[in-house]
């Protein structure tokens, strides 16, 4: 809340936090206008994959992003004891803390971009194939939700966490384009070890051509089980935390 | 020129970079990512079309042009504006105005130390990587010479673009969103995502008309050599006339911003 003290620089913030989504399609735009596009994808149907991947990422930006800062912010000022305080589990109360409203203007854009684009290409809206992009949309937020647990448990055990935070920037850049045009190593890597393919190319995938329910759980296990790890390690630094003494 | 107190001051930078050394080494591990990303993107998209060239550029060539976007990227890098934000927020803005050195210098030094360091830690592994992994070619000593210049004049244009927006936190005293903006924005229409040649025509000859290009694109060409000599040196010196119009508002700017701190005095 302390941002809506400063009105103009909200305001600013929301434009800017469009602005740099819209890269993505403007480019996507460009390369399309230039060359013959990436093999497999049509000019609305890489949009959509951008606009999904938008969606996702507001979805992230707003109740995950902060977390990670917000964590490592107290642990250095050493404010992290009173959390533990509350009389609410420490993960989901730090989790509504964190709550960034910039995340709604991206959902929105990202929205808007999926149901054009899907209109476009002709997607009927009331399917099963649409039941699976929603799924994979709340599966691809959980990735990002998982990986900023991972980076805030860090900042308990080891005491810079900001380069993870930079290496996971890094890592999710790959989820800007296809996985189809990487090579197998890098599209096992994004699919089973940090499967942050979910929070772009499943959704459109299952979104433009169906799903099978057999593919649907072989890309939804990986998010669990990473997110199952996530809480495995949160609790564990919690521990280590309280028997440090702060 | 007080040149005992601009070391100084850059050696401050270099003190504060080596604070974060640990996170230097990790960006130096992982910086490589985006070139493995793009260097896929664009092998794809070539093989799937079958022509020899986009937006002037041969598959090698567009490989080149990432390894040395990220490479004048080391160098112009920039972030007074969160710096004179935070200084002006907490107060310390003073101690900046009672330096030995003028206001502006005391900050670009500071920025100078901290790109040293980026550029020994950072810009000649990505030099190392590109050439052994990504096939970066040399160019001939006229070219170097030339791309040396012309990213040096590139790390003026963007400090001052980027010093006079941290001068606006004087009046908006919050300028995070706008910092945003303004990375967004430069990154955009530098070339940092792709070459401007990819753009609309008629953008491109809008951009000749603005100061972002030649802090990334130009540079760029200029080592590639895909502009002729006659073209460099009139690209050099449309680059030393944006530094002078630059640094004239910055200091257009300042005047008036030195003026609303000393009779408000935040």
């Amino acid at each position: 809340m302390r941002d809506l003290a400063y009105k103009y620089d909200f305001l600013i913030k929301t434009i800017s936090v469009v602005f740099s989504d819209l890269i993505g399609p403007l480019v996507t735009l460009f390369i399309y206008n230039t060359t013959s596009g990436l093999p497999g994808w049509t000019f609305s149907q890489l949009m959509l994959f951008q606009g999904t991947l938008i969606l996702v990422m507001g979805l992230a930006r707003t109740s995950a992003f902060t977390l990670s800062w917000w964590v490592l912010d107290a642990i250095n000022e050493g404010e992290f004891d009173q959390y533990l305080l509350k009389p609410y589990p420490t993960l989901l109360y730090l989790l509504a803390l964190t709550t960034d409203h910039y995340g709604i203007a991206e959902i929105i854009v990202g929205l808007a971009i999926v149901i054009h684009s899907a209109m476009q290409i002709g997607i009927p809206f009331f399917t099963l194939a649409t039941l699976a992009y929603i799924i994979l949309v709340i599966a691809g937020y959980f990735v990002h939700l998982s990986a900023n647990i991972i980076i805030s448990s860090m900042g308990f055990i080891a005491v810079k966490s900001e380069a993870l935070e930079f290496l996971y920037s890094k890592i999710t850049d790959f989820a800007r384009y296809p996985l189809n045009v990487y090579g197998t190593g890098i599209r096992f890597a994004l699919t089973f070890l940090f499967p942050i393919a979910v929070s772009s190319f499943y959704p459109a995938q299952a979104l433009i051509s169906g799903v099978t329910a057999k593919m649907l759980l072989i890309t939804l296990l990986p998010v669990a089980a990473f997110f199952i790890a996530s809480l495995m390690l949160w609790r564990h630094a919690i521990k280590s935390y309280s028997s440090a003494g702060g | 020129m007080n040149l005992q107190g601009n070391w100084a001051f850059a050696k401050a930078g270099i003190k504060v970079w080596s604070a974060y050394r640990f996170e230097g080494i990790v960006m130096m591990l992982s910086t490589p990512i985006s070139l493995i990303i793009y260097y896929f993107l664009w092998k794809s998209i070539y093989a799937y079309m079958g022509t020899a060239t986009v937006g002037g550029f041969a598959f090698p060539e567009m490989v080149n042009y990432y390894i040395l976007s990220m490479i004048v990227g080391f160098v112009t890098w920039s972030e007074v504006d969160k710096w004179m934000e935070n200084d002006l927020i907490w107060g310390r803005m003073i101690t900046g105005l009672l330096k030995p050195i003028s206001f502006i210098t005391w900050y670009m030094s500071f920025e100078i130390g901290i790109n040293l360091m980026n550029i020994l830690w950072q810009m000649i592994p990505v030099f190392l990587i590109g050439f052994v992994f990504f096939g970066l070619r040399t160019t001939t000593a006229f070219n170097t010479i030339a791309f040396l210049i012309s990213i040096v004049f590139a790390f003026f244009i963007y400090f001052g673009m980027t010093y006079c927006l941290g001068l606006t936190a004087f009046w908006l005293k919050r300028i995070a969103g706008l910092r945003r903006l303004r990375r967004a924005t430069l990154g955009f229409f530098s070339g940092s995502f792709i070459p401007l040649t990819l753009f609309p025509a008629w953008s491109q000859t809008i951009f000749h008309y603005l100061p972002f290009e030649y802090t990334k694109f130009v540079p760029i060409t200029i080592y590639l050599g895909t502009i002729t000599k006659a073209m460099i040196i009139k690209s050099l010196a449309i680059q030393l006339l944006w530094i002078a119009i630059i640094y004239f508002i910055a200091h257009l700017i300042w005047k008036r911003a030195i003026k609303r701190y000393a009779s408000v005095g935040l």
